[in-house]
């Protein structure tokens, strides 16, 4: 197989698991924080800004990606 | 601006007997925000409500409910101003409407939700029977049997599923049209347990008939009719469905003739009312004493000399006070500005001397949405979409704060669609791999200007430019914080925070020579490592070891604003997909169609990147932004007072 094709698979596999990472930590992240809101209204902004935490995971997946496809 | 303005606390210290007239003063004033008391310290106690305050208090409860309930729309601006002698005069009036023996719209809309209830049940009953009735069978069919049991009810196919290898039971099914249909179940009154335990998995809505006929007999106060057909029960129900809705429609039409016809009355009287039982009720949140009367609160520091004044006249003296209470917060933001305080108070709002960074958002929250979506149509739709969610509401989100903030974004997305050159995801100009669909290929225009960047080209320069705007941002951040503590005086702190910057300025160093590759006199190393173990000293020394396992969460946070790049491309990138696929039909015979298909489906990509860009850009605040300084959790400032509409003082008051 090209060492290209490989590459493409790799940089897949690296958005890929982050993001399914990031999905599982947010999913009970999530799920706590709209307890909280439902009992105080007032906590949207601050859930919202711990929901979002685990979303950085992909970020550094997309850089792997990056590396592995050699764009920079 | 960038801080909350400056409140002061004071005590008003006044005689007893010209409490009322100041009251009325204070109120008029809508200045202080006044502090509730403790128990009192014996000369002083906490005051008692005026004796007419339960009887408003009660009506004012009233007219909130009956005004909840029937949703007037408030004027903004009525057609002139009611003096309140000439409420007053009304209110008996207007007292018989709400709760009284005339219409008495409490009892009204009571009923009208009572009788949408009741609406709403016998429909659901008369769809059951009407189902049911595609069995085939009578209701003498149903039983009571003597050695037979029946269960009727609705439920899908994995009924049939579960009695499979049973062969005591019998089912009887409507022809099947929906998932659900009804059912008749017949089975031996011994297996009954065995039954039960079968069914208790199945998602199954049981219907007794019986309940039925008895539920419209109850209805009727007459002789109960025996029914022995379903017929006979679809004609009851029916005429029952026909009372209800005539009874509906006349309690509406009784409602609607009231709120007709007094409608200024009673939005008059409701802020006549609010005025007074705000008074009235005072005395609770005051300390009263023998002779004399104490209030405690907050105003904004530049208007206690009115304050001043109004009270000399009073004979009431205004005592400034020197204290520790947490204050109210008045945020304080010019002009258009006032609109980014929504972001702010949805994290929380500010302590009343922290800073305010709804400045700072009405700049870098625009700019960081525009970066993300980046495309001229899409910012057109937007700002389409803004001015309409100015004065509506869209799945509950709207109103003017949120038009104006989405207008911001809007334009910022235009212009970094001008930088990127791209409308609904096609370049200016053809290029690369997508060429042959451009704007200026498919408007048929002559175009020298194809952008500044390309998104998918230029990904190290994005790149670089995003984890710059990264490090300014949380350098902003960092100073903020440290002008924070040295407001507070934590000495200790700043030197923490300046390690987080040492640190930070580390791997910013690091990032750069890895992506933008600046060439350095020396070995990166060289650099990196002695201010990370600057950094890190700094850290210790101001925050503790702890704090050093944190270590590499600066790290994700610089690392973090390349998102801003990162979703745009994501997103330009579903576009130029819709685009290779509906594009080029443009141009067959299917080109109405295919316009049609490229604006709705551009249009909900819109509304999917409008919510990724937003809900990315606020986050970049919220996480890596205000983490560096803000704390939040103030209280509103939120005066003794109240916003006049429908009533005025009048001329024997004073004024």
């Amino acid at each position: 197989m090209a060492v290209e094709g490989l590459a493409a698979i790799g940089a897949g596999i690296a958005i890929g698991l982050a993001a399914l990472a990031a999905g599982i930590a947010e999913k009970d992240i999530g799920a706590a924080a709209v307890g909280a809101i439902a009992e105080n209204p007032k906590l949207f902004g601050r859930a919202l800004a711990i929901i979002v935490i685990p979303e950085t995971i992909v970020i550094f997946g997309i850089l792997v990606a990056f590396k592995i496809l050699g764009m920079f | 601006m960038l801080k909350p303005d400056e409140m002061v606390e004071v005590l008003l210290l006044g005689q007893k007997e010209r409490m009322k007239e100041y009251v009325d003063a204070l109120h008029e004033l809508a200045l202080l925000h006044i502090r509730e008391p403790g128990t009192g310290d014996g000369v002083f106690q906490q005051g008692v409500p005026e004796p007419e305050a339960g009887k408003h208090s009660e009506l004012i409860t009233k007219l909130r409910i009956v005004l909840e309930r029937v949703k007037i729309d408030a004027d903004k601006k009525p057609a002139g101003q009611v003096e309140e002698s000439a409420v007053e005069k009304n209110m008996d009036t207007i007292e018989s409407i709400i709760h009284g023996t005339g219409i008495s719209l409490i009892e009204s809309t009571d009923r009208k939700e009572k009788l949408n209830d009741e609406i709403k049940r016998v429909e659901q009953h008369l769809s059951a029977i009407e189902e049911i009735r595609k069995l085939g069978l009578e209701i003498g069919d149903f039983g009571p049997y003597e050695h037979i049991g029946v269960i009727t009810g609705f439920c899908d196919s994995t009924l049939e599923q579960k009695f499979r290898d049973v062969n005591w039971v019998k089912i009887t099914r409507a022809p099947r049209k929906a998932r659900s249909t009804a059912f008749a179940l017949f089975y031996p009154n011994e297996k009954e347990k065995e039954l039960r335990d079968l069914i208790a998995g199945l998602q199954i809505r049981e219907v007794k008939i019986g309940e039925l006929v008895s539920y419209i007999s109850s209805r009727r106060d007459k002789g109960v009719p025996v029914v022995h057909t379903f017929e006979e029960l679809t004609r009851m129900y029916t005429m029952e469905l026909k009372n209800l809705q005539k009874e509906l429609h006349e309690v509406d039409m009784k409602i609607a003739y009231a709120l007709k016809k007094y409608k200024t009355e009673i939005l008059a009287t409701r802020e006549y009312l609010e005025i007074r039982v705000a008074k009235e009720e005072l005395p609770q949140k005051i300390l009263v004493g023998e002779t004399s009367f104490l209030i405690d609160g907050w105003l904004p520091a530049r208007e206690i000399e009115k304050l001043k004044k109004v009270s000399a006249s009073y004979g009431v003296s205004v005592i400034p006070v020197e204290d520790t209470n947490e204050k109210p917060t008045k945020l304080n933001n010019p002009g258009v500005t006032k609109n980014f305080e929504l972001l702010t108070r949805m994290y929380s709002l500010p302590r009343s001397e922290e800073i305010d960074p709804s400045l700072l958002m009405f700049i870098t929250f625009p700019l960081f949405f525009g970066l993300i979506i980046g495309d001229i149509g899409y910012g057109l739709m937007l700002l389409g979409l803004a001015l309409y969610l100015r004065n509506h509401q869209l799945v509950g989100i709207g109103g003017k704060q949120v038009g104006n903030v989405l207008c911001f974004a809007a334009i910022s997305t235009i212009v970094f669609g001008f930088v990127f050159g791209e409308m609904f995801g096609l370049p200016f100009l053809p290029h690369g791999e997508h060429s042959g669909y451009a704007v200026s290929t498919l408007l048929g225009i002559e175009m020298g200007y194809g952008g500044l960047v390309n998104k998918f080209m230029d990904i190290n320069f994005l790149m670089v430019a995003t984890l710059i705007a990264g490090y300014v941002h949380l350098l902003l951040g960092f100073a903020l914080g440290i002008y924070n503590e040295f407001w507070h005086k934590n000495y200790r702190h700043i030197i923490g925070k300046s390690g987080w910057i040492v640190i930070l300025t580390g791997f910013f160093v690091g990032v750069m020579r890895l992506f933008a590759k600046i060439p350095l006199p020396v070995s990166t190393y060289y650099i990196i490592i002695p201010l990370f173990v600057i950094g890190t000293c700094l850290l210790i020394a101001g925050e503790g070891f702890i704090a050093s396992l944190e270590f590499f969460s600066i790290f994700s946070n610089l690392l973090s604003y390349i998102r801003l790049f990162a979703v745009g491309v994501a997103k330009a990138g579903v576009a130029v997909a819709v685009n290779a696929l509906v594009v080029p039909l443009f141009f067959t015979s299917y080109g109405i169609p295919a316009i049609l298909a490229f604006f709705i489906i551009h249009f909900l990509l819109l509304l999917l990147g409008a919510l990724s860009a937003g809900l990315h850009a606020i986050r970049l605040h919220y996480v890596e932004f205000f983490t560096k300084f803000y704390e939040g959790g103030g209280f509103s400032y939120n005066p003794f007072g109240y916003r006049r509409i429908y009533t005025k003082r009048g001329e024997k008051d004073g004024s």
